[in-house]
């Protein structure tokens, strides 16, 4: 009776000390220098993902995950052609152009033969299946990259994105290895982004140097020519401007006018003026910030002018905004007479006028 | 046949034998050494071959005289070769000299030194001098020496002594903006426009820190205040100090609100000088550690036209990014 209990005894602690045997302690270590830098952190927008971490322990066989479920995340039709992943001892190469010392694994739906890894979303849950045919394998310490998103660009370039959860908070994505382990959180944010906005209002300033232009007393042997007049233009109008000429001549017809009896009307004209022969006009040559003088009045003789009309003339232009520094255009008004032309006080108004176009 | 009186005779003999035995053994004098009472070892480190201090204390019943020595025998296992007489101490008196040979070692008390009978020793061994056993197991002293006590004490030496404690702090990284936008409103040749400043808020357990990013949306093409309607216009942004109607730009200023973020130099300037943006992400601020309370930065955008920058609305957007570093 006595012998029994002490067997019994006997037996039970061998078999607790058997079950603490066979029990595996795990003993997982921790993944180290964990990050994972997004290109959104709102709530509710797709985003990049660029996981890093560095492992303790070699991984030559089974699978390891990152779980996007539980934090909220939405992997939505992310596959493993979204899914960029690599791994070396050298974290400047992993974490760089993977020239050396660096694997890039290629991926597929499942794990092949032929150096393959398996990568596969299921429940916002990716699964990395070492590739059955063996591989580099992740050796201890190594450094591994994984990019979810169009930044996956190894083999074809991932046009799909998780999403980000609906609510804003600390997010945590665990990863486990067959032997590591370890959690990456990352922040989302109600708002990611500040919207700055600016107005820039419309100014146009114009300045004409002198408001007259003496042509002094006309001869027959030369054509008369008064001090040149400079227009400067000003202006932030993204179209540009347009300065116009209007002539007053008689009040009726343009010209130079003698309005004292008898009237007399020296006509404007697109012309070369010469002495001897009546006529009357401007022209205009471009300055600072290289304006447009337009057709007629941009013609390049010295006695070239164009014809002046009582509606308004398109003088000189430009097709944005002037800059930071004026433009300038020289207004030359010039005349000629004849031997016949009355002799008295002749006049006339040009009137000129800015357009901006914004 | 042994007759009944020779048996009687040898019993006479060998009992007289006896009592002569018995007296002389009590003539002659004897010396006792006395057991020390509860002996102790302390270690600092019990497992195998380690370095430990060990802290002994016994009782005495005889007393510890002036130049006395007291040895101390470790069993076999045990390195004491290290052991110099600078690493011992007996308390309440100097010690002249402590000398290890082989796993004995001595320790000569000086004068003046006196433990009185009845008295408690205690014995100090320092800087890790002694290592232990290759093997685990109990392990013996044996105390002695001319101040007459003995004793022997036993320590535990173990495969392992030490249990690693772990605990995890939850991973967390918490990041937030102040306003999502800021108007600049109109610019004039005037001044240098602001606005905000906005902040952002970003608190991280994360052991290496954070950093936090902004990425510049400007044309799409380049960095800048962008003018999308036709004709397009956009005011490139640099590190530049703005002066309003003579220098056209646009960038950020940032400055600690609240806590100890590292703000990069180009951004920490103040007046109208400001940080060109990137189209790529651009460290704004960052920490090496977790932060004990949320870190807060002040991000203030600043502007400037001249007379020919092209009237219309402009607008830009900045991505703000944190990431934890665990």
């Amino acid at each position: 009776m006595k012998s029994d209990k002490i067997n019994k005894i006997i037996s039970l602690m061998l078999a607790l000390a058997l079950l603490f045997v066979a029990v595996p302690t795990a003993n997982a270590a921790a993944l180290a220098s964990l990050s994972d830098t997004m290109t959104r952190i709102k709530v509710s927008q797709t985003s990049n993902h660029d996981m890093r971490f560095q492992v303790i322990t070699a991984m030559s066989s089974g699978t390891f995950t990152i779980n996007f479920n539980t934090a909220g995340f939405n992997a939505g039709s992310v596959d493993y052609t979204d899914i960029d992943l690599r791994y070396g001892s050298s974290s400047a190469q992993v974490y760089g152009t993977c020239a050396s010392s660096c694997t890039e694994a290629p991926l597929a739906a499942a794990a092949g033969a032929t150096n393959t890894w398996g990568a596969v979303f299921a429940t916002n849950t990716v699964t990395f299946s070492y590739p059955t045919g063996g591989q580099v394998a992740i050796a201890a310490n190594d450094f591994v990259r994984i990019e979810i998103g169009d930044n996956a660009a190894f083999g074809v370039t991932g046009n799909a994105w998780i999403t980000n959860p609906g609510t804003s908070g600390s997010k945590s994505l665990a990863i486990t290895f067959p032997a590591d382990s370890g959690t990456i959180a990352v922040p989302i944010a109600t708002e990611d982004q500040v919207v700055i906005s600016a107005t820039v209002d419309p100014n146009i300033t114009f300045q004409i140097s002198s408001n007259s232009a003496s042509l002094g007393t006309m001869i027959t042997g030369a054509v008369a020519t008064a001090s040149d007049i400079t227009l400067t233009m000003g202006t932030n109008a993204v179209s540009g401007y347009v300065v116009t000429i209007l002539d007053e001549g008689s009040g009726a017809s343009d010209g130079l006018y003698k309005s004292s009896a008898p009237t007399r009307l020296i006509d404007s004209a697109t012309a070369t003026l010469a002495g001897g022969t009546e006529g009357y006009g401007v022209k205009a040559i471009t300055g600072t910030g290289s304006p447009t003088i337009s057709a007629p009045y941009s013609t390049a003789g010295a006695e070239d002018v164009g014809a002046l009309q009582r509606t308004a003339q398109s003088l000189v232009t430009y097709s944005g905004p002037t800059g930071a520094t004026n433009q300038t255009a020289t207004l030359r008004v010039k005349a000629a007479i004849s031997a016949s032309t009355p002799a008295g006080s002749y006049a006339d108004t040009l009137t000129l006028i800015m357009t901006g176009t914004f | 046949m042994i007759s009944v009186r020779a048996r009687s005779n040898i019993q006479k003999v060998f009992g007289t034998t006896l009592f002569l035995l018995l007296f002389l053994f009590g003539l002659v004098p004897q010396t006792y050494a006395a057991l020390v009472g509860s002996p102790k070892d302390t270690l600092t480190r019990e497992a195998v071959s380690v370095a430990a201090n060990h802290a002994i204390q016994f009782v005495t019943p005889t007393g510890v005289a002036n130049g006395n020595n007291i040895t101390l025998t470790f069993e076999t296992g045990f390195n004491i070769a290290s052991v110099v007489t600078a690493d011992v101490t007996v308390e309440g008196a100097a010690v002249t000299s402590a000398t290890p040979v082989s796993q004995v070692l001595t320790i000569v008390c000086g004068a003046g030194n006196v433990v009185a009978a009845a008295g408690t020793v205690d014995i100090a061994i320092n800087n890790s001098h002694v290592t232990n056993p290759g093997s685990a197991g109990d392990y013996t002293i044996t105390i002695g020496g001319t101040f007459g006590d003995t004793g022997v004490l036993s320590v535990p030496i173990l495969t392992n002594d030490r249990i690693a404690v772990t605990g995890d702090i939850g991973f967390s990284i918490t990041f937030s903006l102040s306003s999502a936008s800021c108007a600049l409103g109109t610019l004039t040749t005037g001044s240098v426009a602001t606005c905000g400043p906005f902040y952002f808020t970003v608190g991280t357990t994360a052991g290496s820190g954070y950093t936090v990013t902004v990425q510049d949306q400007g044309s799409g093409a380049s960095p800048g205040l962008y003018k999308s309607s036709t004709a397009t216009k956009l005011i490139a942004t640099s590190d530049q100090a703005l002066t309003a109607g003579s220098t056209e730009g646009y960038g950020l200023q940032a400055a600690i609100r609240t806590s100890s973020p590292t703000i990069p130099a180009k951004f920490t300037v103040g007046g109208t000088t400001v940080a060109g943006l990137l189209r790529t992400a651009d460290t704004i601020a960052s920490s090496t550690g977790a932060t004990t309370v949320n870190h807060e930065v002040n991000v203030t955008p600043r502007a400037a036209i001249i007379a020919g920058t092209p009237a219309g609305s402009y607008g830009d957007t900045l991505t703000f990014l944190a990431t934890g570093n665990f």
